[in-house]
């Protein structure tokens, strides 16, 4: 009688080992989903933040960076469009 | 056809329509001007294909008809010429025409008329009509951002953008930037946006009376202005304009504001104008309490130094401008004292009139070197 008592005890105690171990697994799962998420993100920022830094030398270096002029040189005057586009997106 | 006209009403309606005589054109009947003489008038009409304009005359027409006259520009140097009386326009030998002025005549040769290009339909998706003097207003003061760059035909328009009866004008050269505002007549509700060659706008501008209505038609690639005897036809521009809104400085950004006299702003920069030689024709700006300091120098010219009394609001700001653009602003503002609006010295500020918000004229700096 004994040894059965002890054998549900063991056994409820492993039913709730088993309940906590799934609680665990979905919160990893979620954990690795946003993790996900977050590495997407920032990896996006990175790219983003390059580009835009790669316009801005662009522009400093005397061509235009909007879509009209892209790529052309613009003979020591300022942009209006070229300065909007990248206040917009700092 | 045979019809008996005034000089003077010829005149006036070969200038008008000499404008779209095509010079560079490889059909010949594109230099010819169309005649047609029909009920009390005689209708001209002259195309490039890109513009067509017609201009009715007042005519004694004895016989009808019509006929199109091979040289144009030399038919009206010839008008330009004749003696200020009657003159009579006869057809002969099927498309040849006799000009007869006193008792003497002319004969210049001509081509039949089924080979001239029709005038495109005057009835678009858009029909309106706003007051010559309004239109030609928000014309001139758009215009004068408008580029002359070939490559990007876009940028020699001016940019209608309708929204039911509002209109607003845009013009834009990268450097500077006109948006003019106006209500016009329409029953229609559409948003579109079109642009027309600011050469064609700027021609019905300085042709409407002031008194009367431009009716204005939109179609899909064109855009018809008529004034009373008189029909301005012109192709669209087509492409995309770029997007102006963004453009537009917020009105709480603006940390610097200058009310000053437009007399004494434009005669200091026009003064300026001859000692600003460089490229970008230079002119610094300082605006202080009360002030505007203006200085402009050319190594091998000379220097100028002004001061113009302002009201300045804000810290104190050194800015250099292309003097042009300025003095093209003050050329077409029509109010006594203007206002500039500054955020900094390398962002885009705003001149505007004193009593009058609907244009706004938006403008870059020049970077200064040290």
């Amino acid at each position: 009688m004994a040894l059965r008592n002890e054998i549900l005890a063991l056994e409820d105690q492993l039913n709730q080992m088993l309940d906590r171990l799934q609680e665990l697994r979905i919160k990893v799962d979620s954990m690795e989903v946003q993790n996900a998420r977050l590495l997407e993100r920032l990896s996006v920022e990175n790219i983003r933040s390059e580009g835009l830094e790669e316009l801005t030398k662009l522009y400093n270096e005397g061509y235009h960076i909007c879509s009209t002029y892209y790529a052309q040189n613009r003979n020591g005057e300022e942009c209006l469009f070229c300065q909007s586009f990248l206040k917009e997106n700092m | 056809m045979n019809i008996n006209c005034q000089k003077e009403d010829l005149l006036y309606a070969v200038q008008i329509i000499g404008k779209a005589i095509s010079s560079k054109n490889t059909m010949p009947i594109l230099n010819g001007i169309l005649l047609i003489a029909e009920e009390n008038f005689l209708t001209l009409r002259a195309t490039d294909l890109d513009i067509a304009i017609q201009c009715n005359a007042p005519a004694d027409v004895v016989q009808p008809g019509q006929l199109v006259i091979a040289d144009g520009k030399r038919f009206i140097d010839i008008v330009r010429q004749l003696p200020d009386n009657n003159i009579n326009l006869s057809l002969i030998n099927d498309c040849d025409i006799n000009i007869n002025y006193a008792s003497s005549s002319i004969n210049m040769r001509g081509f039949e008329s089924e080979q001239f290009p029709q005038l495109p339909s005057l009835t678009g998706d858009i029909q309106a009509s706003i007051k010559g003097e309004v239109f030609a207003r928000m014309v001139k003061q758009t215009a004068i951002a408008s580029a002359n760059d070939e490559i990007q035909p876009i940028l020699t328009g001016i940019m209608l953008d309708i929204e039911g009866e509002n209109l607003s004008l845009v013009a834009t050269d990268f450097h500077r930037l006109t948006l003019t505002k106006g209500l016009w007549q329409t029953q229609s509700q559409q948003q579109i946006q079109v642009i027309v060659p600011a050469k064609t706008m700027l021609d019905v501008a300085n042709l409407a009376d002031a008194e009367e209505q431009v009716e204005i038609s939109i179609s899909h690639n064109n855009a018809c202005f008529k004034m009373g005897a008189t029909i301005f036809v012109s192709r669209l521009i087509s492409g995309q304009f770029p997007d102006y809104r963004p453009i537009i400085p917020k009105e709480e950004s603006f940390k610097h504001q200058v009310f000053v006299n437009k007399q004494l702003l434009s005669s200091a920069l026009k003064r300026a104008s001859l000692l600003s030689k460089d490229a970008n024709n230079t002119v610094r700006l300082e605006f202080k309490e009360g002030k505007i300091v203006m200085t402009a120098n050319t190594t091998d010219i000379g220097n100028i130094r002004e001061v113009i009394p302002a009201d300045f609001q804000g810290e104190e700001l050194l800015v250099g401008y292309n003097l042009k653009y300025i003095l093209d602003f003050l050329k077409v503002s029509n109010s006594e004292n203007i206002y500039m609006k500054l955020s900094g010295n390398l962002t885009p500020g705003v001149m505007s009139e004193e009593d009058n918000a609907s244009f706004t004229y938006i403008i870059l700096p020049l970077r200064l070197a040290n």
